[in-house]
C-alpha cells in the first residue's frame, strides 16, 4: 500500500532541522548555517513492511515558541520531530511547554524528540547529561556524521502506520 | 504605458493562477511564473502540494501558506500560496515574494547567528565556571588534607630543634624545616588562589604604617641577601603617608612575593624595592611599588604568561629554584585591591615589576588606644585540649610542657570535653574542629548554651583553614583561630591572650 505522511520538524533556530532533513533525504551535510525562511518541503520514499511510505517532510523556520508558528503550516500533520541542540540549553529549556502545546493541538500525532549535534557535545558523559537535564525518551543525533538520523525518521514512520 | 496598465502587468507577472481538479490534475494555468503542463499533477511541482491539496475541501474552502520555498528547473521561488476550493475544482494562486523575502534574509541570518554565538558563549562560560569551582574546591580540600600531617611534622621538627643536637644534625634539621616551611607557603598560596577565585577572600580596611611593612621585609630578606651576596635596598620616598588605610597583610603578601621572586631570579647584583606616591587626592592616595632586580630577565614572548597559575619561567633563564605560585597570587591580589601591575624585563639585565595600589589616608592622626596593662600570667594555666589525633595531642603537650607553667587535660571529642567540664573548670580550651561523636562546632554551640561556660575562652586549632569554618567558629565566640601547622610561639601567645580574657 502507498501512503503519504506529513512530518513537521519544529524547534529553535540553529538546532539543525534543515541539516537533519538534508542528511536524511539528500545524504548531504554543510557546516555553514543558513537560516530557513518559512517552509521547505522535501519528500522521501521508504519501504516499511509491505507499505511504501511517502514522507512529506516540512522543515519549518526555527522558533522558540511553537504557539507562534502559523497554524496553517501544521494542518494535516501526521507526526512531529521536535529538534533541540545538545550544546545550547536554551533550545531545550522550554521544551516541555512546547511539547504540551503540540500535544494539545494535535493529540493524535506522535512526537519524537531529537537532541542534535551529538558530535559537538562536550559536556562530559552524554547519558548523565540527559538524565541531569530531565531529557528522557529522546534520540540523540548527529546530522554531520549521520548518526541515528535515518533511525529517528523511520521510528516515527513506524508509529504512523 | 498608463500607470494602470503598468500595475496590472507587474501584478500578472508576479502572480500565477492555476486551476486543478480535486486530485491536483492541472486544468489550466496562466504560466506567469512557472510553466506547467495541462493534465500533469500539481503534486509533481513540489511535495508541498502533495500534503496540501488533499486538505482542501468543504471544511477548508480557503487555505493560505506564506513563505513557501519552491524549486522549479533550477529556479528557486519563495511564494505565498493560496488554495481555494470551489465545487469540483481547486484554484491555486502563487504570489511571488522571492525578492521581498530574500531582502530580509541577511537581517534574520545575522540576528540568528549573533543569538547562537551569545548562547554558545554563555554555555562556555558556565562550563569554565564549573571547572574553576571544581578546581578551587579540590585545591582547598587538598590544602586542608596536607596541612594536618605537615603540621605534625613541623611541630616535632620545632621541638627537635630545641633538643640537644650535634652541629651536623642541627644543620640537617634546618633543611628539613626550611623544606617544610616551603611546602606550607605553597599550601597557603594554593588556598589563597582558590579563595580569591571563589570570591571568599575578604580584604581588611584598617590603618597601618607602611614603615612596619618595610621593616618586616627588611628583617625577612636581609639574611637571604647576605647569604646570596646580593644587595637588598628598600627606598621609601618621604612623601609616602606615614599612616594608610588598607589591608597591610595583603600588601605585605604582594611585596614578599615580588621580592622573593626577584631574589630567586637574581644570581648577583641588587634587588631594589622603591615605594613612591603615584598620585594623591584628598583622602585618596595611590602608591607605586617598584621591585627591580639585576637578574636573568624574562624573554618578551614569556612576559604575557608569567601570571598564569602554573607557569614557570624558562628553566634555562632561572635554573635555581621553582617559581611557585607567587606571581599568580600577586596578580590576583593586585586586581582584588583595584590596583594595577606592569612588568618590564630585558634578558641578561633584569626585571622590574611595578604595582600601583590605592589606599585611603586618615585626615587626622588617629588616637592610639591606651595600651592595656599587661596581665600577669605568672600562674598555672589550666588547659583542656580537645583533639582526637594522638600526634596533635603529643605535640601540644610537648609545647606546653616546654613552657613549664601550664597544666593540661585531654578529651578525645566534644562529648568527653563536656563531661570533664562538669567535673572541673579550665582557663582555656584548645579545640580541634574535626572531631568524632561531637564535632568542634557543635561542641562550641553546647558550650555557649550553658551559663557556666558561656564565656569560656576557646582557642581553635584546626587544619580546616577555610574562612567559612573560621567565620562559624568566631560567631560562636572564640579567642583565637590557629590553622595547622602553627608555630609553638603562636600557640603559647594565643593561650596567654585567651587566659587574660577569662572571667575570674
Amino acid at each position: 500500500m502507498e501512503l503519504s505522511k506529513k512530518i513537521v520538524l519544529l524547534g529553535h533556530f540553529g538546532v539543525g532541522k534543515t541539516s537533519l532533513v538534508r542528511r536524511y533525504v539528500d545524504s548531504a551535510f554543510s557546516e555553514d548555517y543558513l537560516v530557513t525562511l518559512g517552509v521547505q518541503v522535501k519528500k522521501k520514499q521508504i519501504q516499511l513492511d509491505d507499505n511504501q511510505i511517502n514522507m512529506i517532510i516540512w522543515d519549518l523556520e526555527g522558533n522558540a515558541k511553537v504557539e507562534e508558528m502559523r497554524s496553517s503550516y501544521m494542518l494535516g500533520t501526521d507526526g512531529f520531530l521536535y529538534v533541540f541542540d545538545l550544546t545550547r540549553p536554551i533550545t531545550f529549556n522550554n521544551m516541555k511547554e512546547n511539547l504540551d502545546f503540540i500535544r494539545k493541538q494535535h493529540p493524535k500525532a506522535p512526537i519524537r524528540v531529537v537532541g542534535n549535534k551529538a558530535d559537538l557535545f562536550e559536556g562530559g558523559d552524554l547519558d548523565e547529561f540527559l538524565s541531569k537535564n530531565n531529557l528522557r525518551d529522546i534520540t540523540t543525533t548527529s546530522a554531520k556524521e549521520g548518526t541515528n538520523v535515518a533511525t529517528v525518521f523511520e521510528q516515527l514512520a513506524k508509529e504512523l502506520l | 504605458m498608463s500607470l494602470k496598465n503598468f500595475k496590472s502587468e507587474l501584478l500578472e507577472k508576479r502572480v500565477q493562477i492555476i486551476s486543478t481538479d480535486t486530485s491536483g490534475k492541472i486544468i489550466s494555468s496562466d504560466q506567469a511564473l512557472i510553466d506547467l503542463k495541462t493534465g500533469n499533477s500539481l503534486k509533481e511541482l513540489d511535495p508541498f502540494f502533495e500534503a496540501i491539496l488533499p486538505l482542501a475541501g468543504k471544511d477548508n474552502p480557503k487555505l493560505e501558506f506564506p513563505c513557501i520555498n519552491v524549486k522549479h528547473k533550477d529556479k528557486e521561488f519563495i511564494l505565498d500560496i493560496e488554495v481555494r476550493h470551489s465545487k469540483d475544482e481547486l484554484i491555486v494562486i502563487l504570489y511571488d515574494f522571492t525578492e521581498h523575502y530574500r531582502r530580509s534574509h541577511p537581517v534574520v541570518q545575522e540576528k540568528n547567528e549573533n543569538t547562537i554565538l551569545a548562547n554558545q558563549l554563555l554555555v562556555e562560560q558556565a562550563i569554565a565556571n564549573e571547572k574553576e569551582a571544581l578546581k578551587n574546591s579540590f585545591l582547598s580540600k587538598l590544602s586542608h588534607e596536607l596541612r594536618k600531617p605537615l603540621g605534625n611534622m613541623m611541630g616535632f621538627v620545632n621541638l627537635l630543634q630545641d633538643s640537644n643536637l650535634s652541629y651536623e644534625q642541627s644543620e640537617m634539621l634546618k633543611i628539613v624545616r626550611q623544606t617544610g616551611m616551603h611546602i606550607e607557603e605553597l599550601l597557603n598560596d594554593l588556598l589563597d588562589i582558590s579563595k580569591i577565585s571563589e570570591g571568599t577572600l575578604k580584604l581588611k580596611n584598617v590603618s597601618f604604617k607602611m614603615k612596619d611593612v618595610t621593616k618586616h621585609l627588611q628583617d625577612m630578606f636581609s639574611l637571604k641577601a647576605k647569604s646570596k651576596r646580593i644587595e637588598f635596598e628598600i627606598n621609601m620616598r618621604d612623601n609616602v603617608p606615614a599612616i594608610l588605610i588598607g589591608d597591610p597583610i595583603r600588601v605585605k603578601q604582594i611585596l614578599i612575593n615580588l621580592v622573593d621572586n626577584a631574589f630567586k631570579n637574581t644570581p648577583k647584583g641588587k634587588v631594589l624595592l622603591d615605594i613612591s606616591v603615584d598620585y594623591s587626592r584628598a583622602k585618596k592616595v595611590s602608591l607605586r611599588f617598584s621591585v627591580s632586580d639585576t637578574g636573568y630577565g624574562i624573554k618578551d614572548a614569556e612576559l604575557p604568561k608569567i601570571f598564569d597559575t602554573y607557569y614557570q619561567i624558562d628553566q634555562l633563564l632561572s635554573p635555581t629554584e621553582g617559581q611557585g605560585l607567587g606571581l599568580k597570587i600577586v596578580d590576583d591580589l593586585v586586581k582584588l585591591q583595584s590596583g594595577k601591575i606592569k612588568v618590564k624585563s630585558k634578558v641578561g639585565e633584569g626585571t622590574q615589576f611595578e604595582v600601583s595600589l590605592p589606599f585611603e589616608v586618615p585626615l587626622r592622626e588617629e588616637k592610639k588606644p591606651a595600651r592595656k596593662k599587661a596581665v600577669d600570667v605568672d600562674e598555672r594555666i589550666r588547659v583542656l585540649c580537645v583533639d582526637d589525633a594522638e600526634l596533635d595531642q603529643m605535640l601540644i603537650m610537648k609545647i606546653l610542657i616546654n613552657e613549664g607553667f601550664i597544666s593540661m587535660d585531654l578529651a578525645l571529642h566534644g562529648e568527653m570535653a563536656l563531661q570533664l567540664l562538669e567535673l572541673k573548670s579550665y582557663d582555656v580550651i584548645l579545640l580541634d574542629l574535626d572531631l568524632p561523636i561531637l564535632n568542634g562546632i557543635d561542641f562550641l554551640k553546647k558550650l555557649r548554651a550553658e551559663r557556666k561556660t558561656k564565656k569560656q575562652p576557646v582557642v581553635v586549632l584546626t587544619a580546616m583553614a577555610g574562612p567559612e569554618y573560621q567565620q562559624e567558629a568566631e560567631t560562636l565566640g572564640i579567642s583565637a583561630f590557629l590553622t595547622k601547622p602553627y608555630q609553638p610561639k603562636e600557640l603559647v601567645r594565643a593561650i596567654k591572650e585567651a587566659f587574660k580574657t577569662r572571667e575570674k
